[in-house]
């Protein structure tokens, strides 16, 4: 049964529709430069998916005969030392490398987000304890800690998710935690808790939807570095392993035998850039849209 | 002043000890056996292997009783041996300290060479091309990964200058042009990045800054405007710029673990990525910890620094 004090602080749904829809109308006429970071950003998940079908090559198939060859119009990027076709290995790469980034950071953002929730809430010793642990989380490099649990969980995909998304939890909880803190405050949820809705439903109905923007925000600034940790890892041999390809480990070969084709090291870097590039723009875009405040975070 | 080298200190300490918690309990808290990891998908391997190595690294004990031996090690500087090899984890991170160091102090140096004109050019043609284009270079500089950076620079090193990175490391104090040599390059990939991050960062001090009643004053008082800029302005502007410097030391650090590796420079970062690669579980400990602490110590000594640049900060 849904409670007055609800009803007078929830808009009606098809009116938040149309709003959600008018906002990404807005969103493209105010932000033009994130509306075309979005575009770019599109076409390569599209590229990523449908690798299957666009790839020109078996990105696992080895021809000898093939290898090191130049770009060339058979091959639009040139082949490695297998003589495998380095454009179908980086739109197959794509796929594993964004899948590992967007997930861990929806993953660890929503962790994050969740435990920053609980901590602005219920405050307390819950919530020093939390605040302690970030501080010093925060002495240690996200790339050491992430490589610390690689470490623990042996490089997989399972592993670089779950260590992806740890290493992000941080930012979120405290970014969130002052969200919540100054929803907690207002006069709606003194309501709320007047007429004796129970914790989880202040937390969800009352506090939450004044941490959506801060949230969204922080899921598109953190995208661009979750894919560059992923590749990283990637590169240091510690992430998915081959054959199966990913940018990171592109580039791990590269590395070693570049004199005999540059290519094999410059498209993979590229590719990687230009997808962080459209990210970090993106990121700035919606912050920017949804709250400039958060800027400097 | 000492009172307050003092009062950090102890600050430090909680924080240490919290640091030792996370690496140790991070470790053992993840699903799966430390034993079985190590020995990988090895099928053949027996129950007894596996308690030779539970017994070896001490997991058979009760947690707690293995975090108090770690901090004992730590407390006399004995690390115990790398797993399967009879090297002392100590000496091989003593050797591996400086150079980390090494790379990082050319980083800094660099990083404040390159961030701080750029920052600061970008903010006095604020909104013309000049600023643009800084701006858009530091966003390229943030969305490019170190690695790649590394090995673009490595390739073009090498078709050009035939150059390749050396396989020992020569002290600064020993030969300082050989070292320069040798580090110049990494320092100059790893500060790319950061260059990016403080350039903004500047540029947004400066603005403000330069916004102030007594820059207007000075200009009004007919002082040139590069006296301005650098007696009145920069030197306030400073202060978050070298607030961010050490926040921005453990991202160095991340940097640096990558460019070590493509590099080939026997630091803490290579350290512990062999120590990974040989799933050499006390010398990932170690290593991490090390990294961690340099962090501390940096971020330390920054904070000291303020009241150099600022003399109304009193410390107490």
């Amino acid at each position: 049964m849904t409670s007055r004090a609800d009803a007078l602080v929830q808009p009606a749904l098809p009116a938040a529709r149309l709003r959600r829809l008018g906002g990404l109308a807005a969103f493209v006429r105010r932000q033009p430069v994130g509306a075309a970071a979005l575009a770019v950003l599109l076409l390569i998940v599209l590229a990523a998916v449908l690798s299957p079908v666009i790839a020109p090559y078996d990105p696992y198939e080895n021809a000898l005969s093939q290898k090191w060859q130049s770009p060339s119009a058979a091959h639009w990027m040139g082949t490695d030392q297998y003589g495998r076709d380095t454009f179908s290995r980086i739109l197959w790469g794509a796929r594993y490398s964004l899948f590992l980034g967007f997930s861990a950071t929806v993953i660890g953002t929503t962790i994050g987000a969740f435990l920053g929730l609980l901590s602005a809430y219920h405050g307390g010793k819950f919530d020093l304890l939390m605040l302690r642990v970030v501080d010093v989380k925060q002495a240690m490099p996200t790339l050491v800690f992430t490589l610390l649990i690689v470490a623990g969980l042996g490089p997989s995909v399972f592993g670089v998710m779950i260590a992806l998304a740890v290493g992000l939890i941080a930012r979120p909880l405290r970014v969130i935690r002052s969200a919540a803190l100054a929803a907690r405050a207002m006069t709606y949820v003194d309501a709320a808790r007047a007429i004796g809705c129970p914790a989880w439903r202040i937390m969800l109905l009352h506090i939450a939807p004044a941490c959506i923007a801060p949230y969204i925000v922080l899921l598109s600034i953190s995208v661009g570095g979750a894919i560059v940790a992923e590749a990283s890892l990637g590169f240091l041999g510690l992430g998915v392993q081959p054959p199966t390809p990913t940018w990171g480990q592109i580039l791990t070969r590269a590395q070693q035998t570049f004199r005999q084709n540059p290519w094999v090291a410059i498209c993979p870097g590229l590719a990687i850039s230009l997808t962080v590039f459209a990210c970090n723009l993106l990121g700035d875009a919606v912050r920017d849209h949804l709250d400039p405040r958060l800027r400097g975070r | 002043m000492s009172r307050y080298l003092v009062k950090r200190l102890l600050l430090a300490v909680p924080t240490v000890l919290g640091l030792t918690m996370l690496i140790f309990f991070t470790l053992r808290i993840l699903p799966g056996d430390i034993a079985l990891t190590i020995v990988g998908d090895d099928a053949n391997v027996s129950a007894e292997r596996l308690d030779e190595i539970r017994r070896t690294l001490h997991l058979d004990q009760p947690i707690w009783v293995q975090y108090l031996d770690w901090l004992r090690q730590l407390a006399s500087m004995d690390l115990g041996k790398s797993f399967g090899s009879d090297y002392p984890i100590a000496k091989r991170l003593l050797a591996a300290i400086p150079v980390t160091f090494n790379l990082a102090a050319y980083t800094l140096v660099l990083t404040v060479l390159m961030a701080v004109p750029l920052g600061a050019l970008s903010a006095i043609k604020r909104n013309s091309w000049v600023d643009y284009l800084c701006r858009c270079l530091a966003l390229i500089g943030l969305s490019t990964p170190s690695f790649w950076v590394g090995i673009i620079t490595l390739m073009v090193l090498a078709f050009s200058f035939n150059w390749m990175p050396q396989i020992t490391v020569v002290g600064f104090l020993e030969d300082p042009v050989t070292n320069f040599s040798q580090f110049i390059w990494p320092a100059l990939v790893l500060a790319a990045a950061q260059t990016a991050v403080l350039a903004r960062l500047t540029r947004s001090a400066l603005l403000e800054v330069l916004g102030e009643d007594y820059v207007r004053t000075a200009r009004a008082k007919g002082l040139r405007e590069n006296i301005v800029l650098l007696n009145h302005a920069l030197r306030n502007a400073l202060l978050p710029v070298v607030t961010l410097l050490g926040l921005q030391f453990a991202a160095l650090m991340e940097g640096a673990v990558i460019t070590e590796t493509v590099f080939g420079l026997p630091g803490l970062g290579s350290t512990l990525i062999q120590g990974i690669n040989a799933k050499d579980f006390p010398l990932i400990q170690s290593s991490v910890l090390f990294i961690g602490l340099l962090v501390i110590v940096i971020n330390l000594a920054i904070d000291l620094s303020y009241a150099w640049l600022d003399p109304r900060i009193k410390f107490d």
